[in-house]
């Protein structure tokens, strides 16, 4: 009974696919919904491989000996018993030369080489059975190998790139199709690689003389990486996931000044080489109220390992010092909160290649601009870390326009009272703050903050920020952060020393242009259903996803008036 | 108070291999200290690459090392950071080169560039040579010497640098070297190169360059007195080849056996993330006299 309403549900789907189920031509079938539709009865099938069709007698012998075969259903489940996705991408005749260096001993005709892909495993499984025998010669295992793709794959990855807003736009319409797919010399599908994820990449590749647009599409989650025009002319290197994102960071954020207006704000950014996204220049109102704000390092120590942990910088991904590189864009988004947009986000991620695997690491920032006038600079680990004792210190710089400034500190009573020199202070169990949860107050020529730290209250997950405030004069000419900071202090240091007291030299702090140093210090935790500061890979739909815990921190600065 | 570096899974290996002394061939000597210091020349190896250990270590391969008990190191060994690429001289004398590790506290950019040598009997390190240097982009490139090898048939080695690169230039140098007097016989610019090593083939000897910003394999002609004769020329890439298909190419290795040339990849864009040794590969080629080329035989497993 469940199998027949499988396969009911199954063709419910390709129908849904297929605009005017019984009529319409196959240039309209949606081959996404219709290839989605078929991996899920797939992995519910007793059997979760993904066979060809339309192969001829002894094809299609080998395909079933071969699926059959208990040696070459190694990899088809994770360790809990959920399907991976596997798919059978190529039969064909064993050729003689592979016949005579296997040692197979397979008469002529008699020997097909079966070609299975894991995609969550990135894993190449060869059979070679003989046909006349129904008997596995010999199966084989590679991992990090991807078979030659079968026509129907190409179709899928031909599609996804034909129906992708980016290519659409860059192409100046939907490319034809059934143009596409017969003028191999106008549309190829190139070779490619997602060097990252290590997933199944191929590049549709569209010839709009003398240019070539390549599309990068990831056959793994069966979506669009991204697009490159390129020469006409240009061999041998081929566009693949890693260069493809590390030529658009670079060029478009690394080595060119960006600028943004929405509402009331305008504001400039640009990726540094160890410091994360810097973003200056910014004006609410036409008056500019933000110097520069960014991220000079993320502190790392493990709790149970005295002096354990590193000290990342994030940045730029080619010609940088930075440790953990942004890989893709940074990118706007409305600030929504109880279904109200009340402004805008900038946000940039940073991720080590290997991450969530242990000691690899994820990295995020964002910006929220109200339109009020408040902003909020803040910043979350994503795990995953060499542990689960992990201690993150993330030091956040912010320097406010004008050179007349003054901070106060919320004593008691509504009494604010101001820091003269520099100093640091520390959020603790006794720190005290005002009734609306502000524990500074910063004046500037231009504009009035109150400072509210977190303690869990943004609605981001955040659990408190337990941070080191620092205050110095802002002084450009010293290398205090003006310009990208090399690495800042030591990874380990459980006390104020996170780097930043290096700048405290008893210097007046009124009137003066000033810079403010945050350092929140957020411990991990991998128990199940407190997770933060964490992330893992769950198998979903037989591939693996990343399930992530982000454990954000940053102080809001509420515009006063 | 130092920071340890990440687990051993993940440590920079990219430049950084272990010598076995008792397995070690072509012309590099045993060095007098292993045994001074107490160690079996049977069962030690010298390492850039041990977890929770900055700079050069001796490793006894049958034992565990853990967090608190860790490999004997001199007091000097540490005093150049995390180094790289172990040469070992005929007298026993090793030179190493600093790299730094996922940040510059313990390699500061400005001091990239030297060459340091550990006495083959005192076992005391120190600079050795120090490249030009100078002001350099610090932010942009926090590197200087990539790669290093010796001739096997005089004193002669020789260094790659990228310690004035960046983004937009490419200004690195291939230096040749006289190790003893110190003195720089020749040397090639504007190349940014990694791995190094001296090839000989009908009675021509070639220096092989591994390119730092591409996957291709250069040579260049060396001459007797250390020379380099013309421009470096392409021998063969590892482009679109391995796992990740745009490795650089960081050491080579002669198999002895066969003859043919091992050839370590890994991941490099000049930044300072930390490749784990999953992300290394070893590609296996061929020279073919014939056709005067070199013929990819396959990927291996990966070596340290």
């Amino acid at each position: 009974m469940k199998f027949l309403t499988q396969i009911l549900l199954f063709f419910l789907l390709v129908c849904l696919a297929i605009s005017a189920c019984n009529t319409s031509p196959a240039k309209d079938v949606n081959l996404l919904a219709v290839r989605q539709a078929k991996v899920q009865q797939v992995l519910n099938s007793s059997l979760p491989i993904i066979t060809l069709e339309n192969l001829d007698k002894n094809a299609t012998k080998a395909q079933e000996v071969a699926i059959n075969d208990p040696s070459f259903q190694q990899s088809l489940y994770d360790p809990q018993h959920k399907a991976y996705k596997n798919e059978i991408f190529q039969v064909n005749p064993l050729s003689q030369s592979d016949n005579i260096q296997g040692g197979y001993g397979c008469p002529d005709g008699q020997c097909y080489q079966v070609e299975m892909y894991n995609y969550a495993l990135n894993r190449t499984t060869i059979g070679i059975v003989n046909v006349k025998r129904e008997r596995m010669i010999k199966t084989l295992t590679y991992p990090d190998v991807q078979p030659n793709l079968p026509e129907h794959l190409v179709d899928l990855a031909v599609y996804i790139a034909n129906n992708s807003p980016e290519v659409q736009e860059a192409l100046g319409g939907k490319p034809d199709k059934d143009k596409a797919i017969m003028e191999r010399t106008k549309t190829a599908l190139n070779k490619s690689r997602c060097e990252r994820s290590m997933h199944l990449c191929v590049a549709p590749t569209y010839v709009v003389e003398p240019k070539a647009l390549w599309a990068i599409v990831d056959l793994t989650d069966e979506q669009l990486v991204g697009t490159r025009w390129t020469d006409v002319g240009t061999t041998g290197i081929n566009i693949t996931e890693r260069r493809l994102q590390n030529d658009l960071i670079t060029e478009k954020y690394c080595e060119k000044e960006n600028t943004y207006a929405q509402g009331d704000w305008s504001l400039k950014y640009m990726m540094t080489s160890s410091d994360g996204l810097l973003v200056y220049d910014v004006k609410y109102k036409g008056k500019s109220v933000i110097k520069s704000l960014k991220l000079v390092d993320w502190h790392v120590s493990y709790s149970n390992r005295e002096g354990f942990g590193y000290s990342d910088a994030i940045g730029c991904p080619y010609f940088s010092s930075a440790a953990v590189v942004a890989v893709e864009a940074p990118k706007f988004s409305p600030l929504v909160e109880n279904n109200d947009t009340v402004g805008f986000t900038l946000s940039q991620n940073y991720w080590s290649e290997g991450w969530p695997a242990p000691c690899n690491y994820n990295y995020q920032q964002k910006f929220e601009f109200y339109t009020n006038g408040s902003f909020r600079p803040a910043m979350a680990s994503i795990g995953r870390g060499c542990g689960n004792d992990g201690i993150y210190r993330p030091i956040l710089r912010i320097a406010l326009a004008g050179d007349k400034q003054n901070l106060f500190e919320y004593t008691k009573d509504n009494a604010w009272q101001v820091w003269k020199t520099e100093k640091w202070n520390k959020q603790s169990d006794l720190t005290q703050y005002s009734d609306e949860g502000y524990e500074f107050k910063i004046a500037t020529e231009n504009a009035q903050y109150y400072i509210e730290p977190s303690r869990g209250q943004f609605s981001d997950g955040g659990r408190g920020d337990n941070a080191y405030f620092y205050l110095t004069k802002d002084k450009p000419q010293a290398d205090e952060g003006t310009t990208d900071l090399p690495t800042l202090g030591t990874c380990c240091n459980i006390d104020y020393r996170q780097g930043p007291q290096l700048f405290i030299n008893n210097e007046n702090t009124e009137n003066e242009a000033l810079v403010m140093w945050y350092v929140p210090e957020i411990r991990n935790d991998n128990r199940k259903g407190n997770e933060y500061c964490w992330a893992e890979r769950v198998l979903e739909d037989g591939v693996y996803v990343n399930k992530i815990y982000p454990c954000f921190a940053g102080p809001k600065f509420v515009m006063i008036n | 108070m130092f920071s340890y570096f990440r687990l051993k899974l993940m440590l920079l290996s990219w430049l950084i291999s272990p010598l076995l002394f008792a397995q070690d061939s072509g012309c590099a000597g045993v060095p007098g200290f292993i045994e001074k210091f107490g160690f079996n020349l049977q069962t030690t190896a010298i390492s850039t690459d041990e977890t929770n250990v900055v700079g050069l270590c001796l490793v006894d391969v049958t034992k565990r090392y853990t967090y608190a008990q860790k490999p004997f190191q001199h007091e000097t060994w540490d005093d150049a950071g995390y180094l790289a690429t172990i040469v070992r001289n005929r007298d026993g004398s090793c030179y190493v080169i600093p790299v730094p590790v996922v940040n510059n506290l313990k390699n500061p950019a400005l001091l990239q560039n030297i060459i340091y040598k550990v006495d083959g009997q005192t076992g005391v390190m120190r600079k050795h040579i120090e490249l030009p240097a100078g002001d350099k982009n610090i932010s942009q490139n926090p590197y200087g010497l990539l790669g290093l090898t010796n001739d096997c048939d005089n004193n002669f080695f020789y260094a790659a640098s990228v310690y004035h690169s960046d983004r937009a230039n490419e200004r690195g140098v291939i230096y040749s070297l006289d190790i003893n007097t110190k003195e720089i016989i020749d040397k090639i610019e504007n190349i940014d190169a990694m791995g190094l090593q001296v090839w000989r083939n009908n009675g021509i000897k070639k220096l092989l360059i591994g390119k730092a910003r591409s996957s291709d394999v250069y040579s260049v002609e060396i001459s007797p007195n250390g020379k380099f004769v013309g421009q470096p020329k392409l021998e063969f890439t590892v482009n679109n080849l391995g796992p990740r298909g745009d490795d650089r190419v960081r050491k080579f290795k002669i198999d002895p056996s066969s003859g043919d040339l091992l050839v370590f990849g890994t991941e490099f864009y000049f930044n300072l993330i930390a490749p784990s040794k999953d992300q290394s590969s070893t590609y296996r080629f061929r020279y073919d006299n014939k056709n005067q080329a070199w013929k990819f035989v396959g990927i291996e497993k990966s070596a340290y």
